[in-house]
């Protein structure tokens, strides 16, 4: 039998003792809600086992272990990967058959999934090859240098007088020049077969700031020792030929015999260009090979420096080719030229 | 790892580094700076990288090399705004999806490219990020979710 007024106080008698089952509660509890003045005089111990009765976990579904809106992004992903459980799998259906509209916006997610591009290749992967010769550590690498650069040393001071080592970079001779100076004078003539870069030279691998990861080998060694062999001021160079030079491929040039030297200069002081800073390095001096040499001089379009510079090709000093490294490129070639007896060509220290 | 089997390295993955990076980033020259910087690594390490790894090791270094650009870059970030999308022409979903990817942060946007391009397991894609497996999942999920919520609001406004 149900609440009512007239046995409302054995109700709550029997509450307060324990004796009422969960239905008779509620039925209690609701009687109790439709009479709240009923409520207002009920004893507090049959309130506390009510009230307790009747408290719930907001948001209770939520906590099962079925698809809800809620949860339902979760099981569509896993069921994508195949990982979710056939019991699940079977629950996802069901739901989405029960939300056509959550199941077109699920659907969605197939569409999530990236394909690779497969056209797309990295185009500089012979820079990537490694060849099979290991790596020399730096520390043979430089005592391997400085063998070669006292032997250098000792043979040359052996053949030539200390003055000839004195580093010195080609300029017209005008006003201001000091005669004391070396004087060279081109004595015989000679054609010159310039050297072109081998084809398979190696590239740098550059850093991501356009820097050589490493130094080329054992190419830069023979450079370095030649150089290191001849002038200190070699080092003043090291950076650039490091960034500037190495990386760039020098393209073949003819020469053809335009203007004398001198001629040249002159021409490129009336263009407004610096006349200095033509640097012949050919061999362990830079100044004796110029009178065998038909040097070529390249300038670069609006530019007042100096462009190139004509170094050895080879450790071989005798070898009468030179390699024209291009410092500044993009360059274009200008003023060919050679020294003709009697030309006299002063040189002199640059500062 | 031998100097062949490194080469047989930048012949397998030289590639797929090079799109996942490229994916990533959109910018060519950085991501062949990055590949290039990657394979750098493992030369210098190849002695002591084995060949069974060298894979998940390159898309490591891969990995961090892209976190490390993006750090160093300023990334403008994309509004949340669709109505921006709205007035432009409509997209295709290959294009849609491209904007989407772009709206994740680097870490999720890179666990969906190692997941979907390399099909790398959960725990691999772990040991490559540092993260835990868990955080893996959830990163993804997130990702994934936001992929989709964004190509359901396009299409609805489209």
């Amino acid at each position: 039998m149900p609440p009512h007024r007239e046995n409302i106080d054995k109700f709550l008698m029997q509450a307060s003792n324990g004796m009422l089952d969960a239905n008779q509660l509620q039925q209690l509890w609701r009687f109790l809600e439709e009479n709240p003045e009923v409520l207002a005089n009920c004893p507090p111990e049959a309130l506390r086992l009510m009230v307790d009765e009747h408290i719930t976990m907001p948001g209770k579904q939520r906590l099962k272990k079925a698809v809800t809106e809620v949860n339902c992004d979760l099981y569509y992903q896993l069921a994508l990967e195949r990982r979710l459980a056939s019991a699940h799998r079977k629950a996802l259906e069901e739901f989405l058959a029960a939300c056509p509209s959550v199941r077109r916006q699920l659907e969605w997610y197939q569409y999530t999934k990236l394909k690779p591009d497969e056209s797309v290749t990295f185009s500089a992967k012979h820079l990537l090859y490694r060849s099979r010769t290991k790596t020399i550590p730096l520390w043979i690498r430089t005592a391997a240098a400085a063998g070669v650069i006292w032997l250098a040393w000792l043979l040359h001071h052996q053949q030539q007088p200390i003055e000839a080592l004195a580093p010195q970079a080609a300029v017209v001779s005008d006003e201001s020049t000091d005669r004391s100076r070396p004087t060279v004078r081109a004595s015989q003539e000679e054609i010159v077969t310039l050297e072109v870069l081998p084809a398979q030279e190696p590239q740098p691998l550059l850093s991501d700031r356009g820097l050589p990861l490493e130094r080329q080998q054992p190419y830069f060694v023979a450079e370095q020792t030649v150089h290191q062999a001849v002038s200190e001021e070699y080092f003043k160079y090291e950076e650039k030929i490091n960034n500037e030079i190495l990386p760039l491929q020098v393209r073949p040039i003819s020469l053809t015999v335009e203007q004398t030297y001198l001629e040249a200069v002159a021409q490129r002081k009336e263009e407004g260009l610096h006349a200095k800073g033509l640097r012949v390095y050919a061999g362990r001096s830079w100044i004796q090979p110029v009178k065998n040499l038909t040097a070529v001089l390249l300038t670069l379009s609006g530019r007042k420096e100096m462009a190139g510079e004509i170094r050895s090709s080879n450790s071989d000093v005798s070898s009468p080719a030179v390699r024209i490294m291009l410092a500044l490129g993009p360059i274009e070639v200008h003023h060919t030229f050679r020294l003709e007896p009697p030309t006299t060509v002063e040189f002199s220290k640059q500062h | 790892m031998t100097a062949d089997q490194y080469n047989q390295c930048v012949d397998l993955y030289a590639d797929r580094i090079y799109r996942f990076v490229l994916k990533h980033l959109g910018r060519v020259a950085e991501a062949k700076d990055i590949v290039q910087s990657s394979f750098e690594i493992l030369w210098r390490n190849h002695e002591r990288v084995e060949f069974q790894r060298s894979r998940s090791y390159l898309f490591q270094v891969a990995y961090r090399l892209l976190l490390k650009s993006f750090e160093q870059t300023q990334v403008v970030e994309l509004t949340d705004d669709l109505e921006l999308t709205a007035r432009e022409q409509p997209l295709g979903l290959r294009e849609a999806l491209d904007v989407a990817l772009a709206r994740l942060s680097p870490v999720q946007k890179a666990l969906v490219l190692l997941r979907d391009y390399e099909g790398y397991r959960y725990d691999e894609i772990a040991a490559i990020t540092g993260l835990s497996e868990a955080q893996v999942k959830v990163y993804l999920f997130r990702a994934r979710k936001k992929l989709k919520d964004f190509l359901v609001s396009l299409h609805h406004v489209v």
